[in-house]
């Protein structure tokens, strides 16, 4: 239980910002340790340095006025002074031969180096050295230097003082830097989960209104406009469209449900009857041919609706191509013509010789059957339609289908294009309702639309825009 | 010549091997539509064997010289797809039509793409099968193209556009001359609006629009109106058909 809660914290964001946190702060401190380290060791060296320098100064003054003799006593003296643990004092040949010593003993094993003597001789200055012996804790700083014509001098110093502040600076640094990491953690931890309380609210929010599936309930965002509520803001937006989304599919289940009963009580009744009467051939007959045309219905139905909703959500893709809309507009008008005379409707167009855009043929041939369709049944006896064909200057076209029928009423407009929407409630043929919304649905599929005006004089004016691409696609 | 309801393993002796008849093979899991499809295609006069899953339609494929298949897609043990591709890798060229639920583009593309000839939705009006069937048959028996079309005392030049009926000229406006070919073409065979619309006009319309009453009531003015027997019938709920009775 714990280990898993353990291995759930390592995958969260907090955690991992966290680490890094008190990474880059352990790295900014032991970088400036290292710094300090450096600084104060150098000095320590240096400060080294120049007691050696004043010491090879006293020797060379004391050669200089009281001879080899002289400097023998004051090395031995010098060295006891000090003690004989802490320097030693040699008086060399220039090639490296011990000419007189400090007592040595403690310092038995650090050799004359003939290359240091050498290198001090090439450039008349003192040879600074630092020799490390595996006897000795602590490092010893020497130095060669000329105290007169055939004599020099090696003075060493042991380094105690460095040793014993690098032993303290080690101490500290553990120290500082435990503390330091700590402080780091936590810090860091605070931060990141202050940070992040939004996303843990929002997820929170979320898991919820996905076990209940209560899609009315929003994740409380912020008016900050900071990431966090940007985000919220994102999330309710897509809710919002889910819920719209879904409240569409109840809708529409429930007018499929109404919509597919009358049709299928019609073809049972039928059947049922049929058998039970034991009527005549032509009975069965006139029952088959009822139950065909009902099912064409339903299924021309079905389709539809599933067209309309799909384009809705957007799962549609249209099997775009280059096509003539000024060809498809004058063969749809040609083949309604007949219709039209039957009703003593005149059905006049006009359409430029050619016009390509890129679309789905089938799709905007049902359109525009179906806005013929409804234009011719909308409009009595001796009425006209008239469809016109007119490119936009912003690149788009204009289909425009005018009816001198009765209109549609301010009550109806705002609806008119709603899936199952009947102006005449009593029309009860099934799928009716639907070639409206399935033409706004083709029209928004080509990234077009549709909109219904009254027309100049009376009746309706349709009007459906479709863009024009600058591309035209394969035919 | 009818068979009965085929099981196998099939006994070719036993078949009158007439050159008239037409084999076609039918692959269909669901016994009810099976079973439409042989009665109406049988009434037609094809032969037809039935295999009720994909490893049996696809044996009789490879073995059977059949004039054209038709394949449903969801099959028990072998899927309809695969079944055609495998005919076609074994370079047997039996026209296939293939029969599916799903009617969306991507899989009428991906039917055809497997090597079959033609896709039709479910479900479908059994005239517009028997259609599609036909077509497939003619083209692979290579039926040359003809010229003229008559039935009964009707006749149609497809060259000079000329429309005769009992020795009287008809003047037909383009959109009925070609409504009147299509009849023709498909004399004695229901044709559906939905037909009618896509493979006369070529457009695609609610079948609910009276466009095709319409069009088929101003035909049969000009051809029936005066001939003491009438050549264009509807067929209620189905369609029309060109015949000779009544």
């Amino acid at each position: 239980m714990f280990l898993k809660r353990l291995i759930e914290i390592r995958r969260t964001l907090a955690f991992r910002l966290t680490l890094w946190y008190a990474g880059i702060f352990l790295f900014s401190a032991a970088v400036a340790f290292a710094f300090f380290y450096y600084l104060i060791t150098e000095t320590i060296r240096g400060r080294a340095d120049q007691d050696l320098l004043a010491e090879v100064r006293t020797f060379s003054s004391v050669m200089a006025l009281q001879g080899v003799e002289a400097v023998k006593r004051q090395a031995l003296l010098e060295s006891r002074a000090a003690g004989e643990k802490k320097i030693f004092v040699q008086l060399l040949y220039p090639d490296g031969r011990l000419f007189s010593s400090s007592n040595m003993s403690y310092f038995h094993n650090i050799p004359v180096s003939i290359e240091a003597i050498g290198r001090m001789l090439e450039q008349k200055e003192p040879f600074f050295a630092t020799v490390s012996s595996p006897d000795h804790r602590h490092e010893i700083r020497v130095v060669y230097a000329l105290l007169g014509p055939g004599l020099i001098i090696h003075l060493g110093q042991s380094m105690d003082d460095l040793t014993r502040f690098v032993e303290a600076f080690q101490r500290i640094f553990v120290l500082t830097m435990t503390g330091l990491f700590a402080v780091a953690v936590a810090v860091g931890w605070f931060m990141a989960r202050r940070a992040l309380a939004g996303v843990e609210t929002v997820t929170r929010a979320a898991r919820r209104i996905a076990a209940d599936g209560r899609l009315a309930e929003r994740v409380p965002a912020g008016r900050g406009g900071d990431e966090i509520d940007r985000l919220a803001a994102t999330f309710n937006r897509m809710l919002d469209r889910i819920q719209v989304l879904v409240n569409g599919i109840k809708e529409m289940t429930d007018n499929i449900a109404h919509d597919l009963k009358s049709p299928i009580t019609r073809i049972r009744g039928q059947a049922e009857v049929a058998l039970t009467s034991r009527g005549a051939t032509d009975e069965y007959e006139s029952m088959a041919a009822s139950a065909i045309e009902e099912c064409d219905r339903l299924l021309e139905m079905i389709n539809a609706m599933l067209f309309i909703s799909r384009s809705e959500a957007g799962v549609t893709r249209p099997e775009f191509r280059r096509l003539d809309l000024a060809a498809v507009v004058r063969g749809a008008c040609g083949l309604f013509q007949s219709l039209a005379e039957d009703k003593q409707i005149a059905l006049t167009w006009e359409a430029p010789a050619q016009f390509e855009i890129s679309g789905d043929i089938r799709l905007i041939q049902r359109m525009l059957g179906n806005l013929l369709d409804n234009a011719i049944k909308y409009t009595p006896a001796g009425g006209a339609v008239s469809v016109a064909l007119q490119p936009n200057p912003d690149r788009s076209v204009c289909i425009a289908v005018r009816d001198s029928g009765v209109g549609i009423s301010d009550k109806d407009r705002p609806r008119i294009f709603e899936r199952f929407y009947r102006g005449d409630p009593s029309r009860s043929r099934a799928g009716a309702g639907l070639g409206l919304s399935f033409a706004r649905a083709v029209a928004r599929a080509h990234g077009g639309d549709i909109t219904v005006e009254d027309g100049p004089s009376s009746g309706a004016l349709f009007r459906v825009v479709l863009p024009v691409s600058d591309v035209l696609p394969e035919r | 010549m009818p068979y009965a309801l085929c099981s196998l393993p099939i006994n070719l002796a036993d078949r009158p091997n007439t050159e008239k008849t037409m084999r076609i093979l039918l692959v269909e899991d669901d016994s009810k539509i099976a079973s439409f499809i042989l009665k109406g295609l049988k009434a037609e006069g094809f032969a037809v064997d039935h295999a009720a899953d994909g490893e049996q339609g696809l044996d009789l494929a490879l073995t059977e010289p059949y004039a054209a298949a038709v394949v449903d897609v969801m099959l028990p043990k072998l899927n309809g797809l695969d079944l055609i591709r495998t005919l076609r890798r074994e370079k047997v060229n039996t026209p296939v039509i293939v029969l599916s639920a799903k009617g969306t583009v991507e899989d009428r593309v991906k039917g055809l793409q497997t090597g079959a000839d033609d896709y039709l939705a479910k479900p479908f009006a059994f005239s517009e099968l028997l259609a599609r069937v036909q077509a497939l048959v003619r083209r692979s028996t290579h039926a040359a193209e003809p010229t003229r079309l008559s039935f009964a005392d009707l006749s149609m030049n497809l060259i000079t556009r000329e429309v005769v009926r009992a020795e009287t000229k008809i003047e037909l406006q383009p959109l009925e001359f070609s409504l009147l070919e299509y009849l023709l073409r498909n004399a004695g065979r229901v044709v559906s609006k939905t037909m009618i619309m896509e493979n006369v006009w070529d457009y695609n319309f609610d079948p609910q629009t009276n466009v095709v009453e319409s069009r088929i009531y101003k035909l049969r003015e000009k051809i029936d109106k005066d001939a003491p027997v009438k050549l264009i019938h509807t067929v209620r709920g189905v369609g029309y058909v060109l015949k000779a009775s009544d």
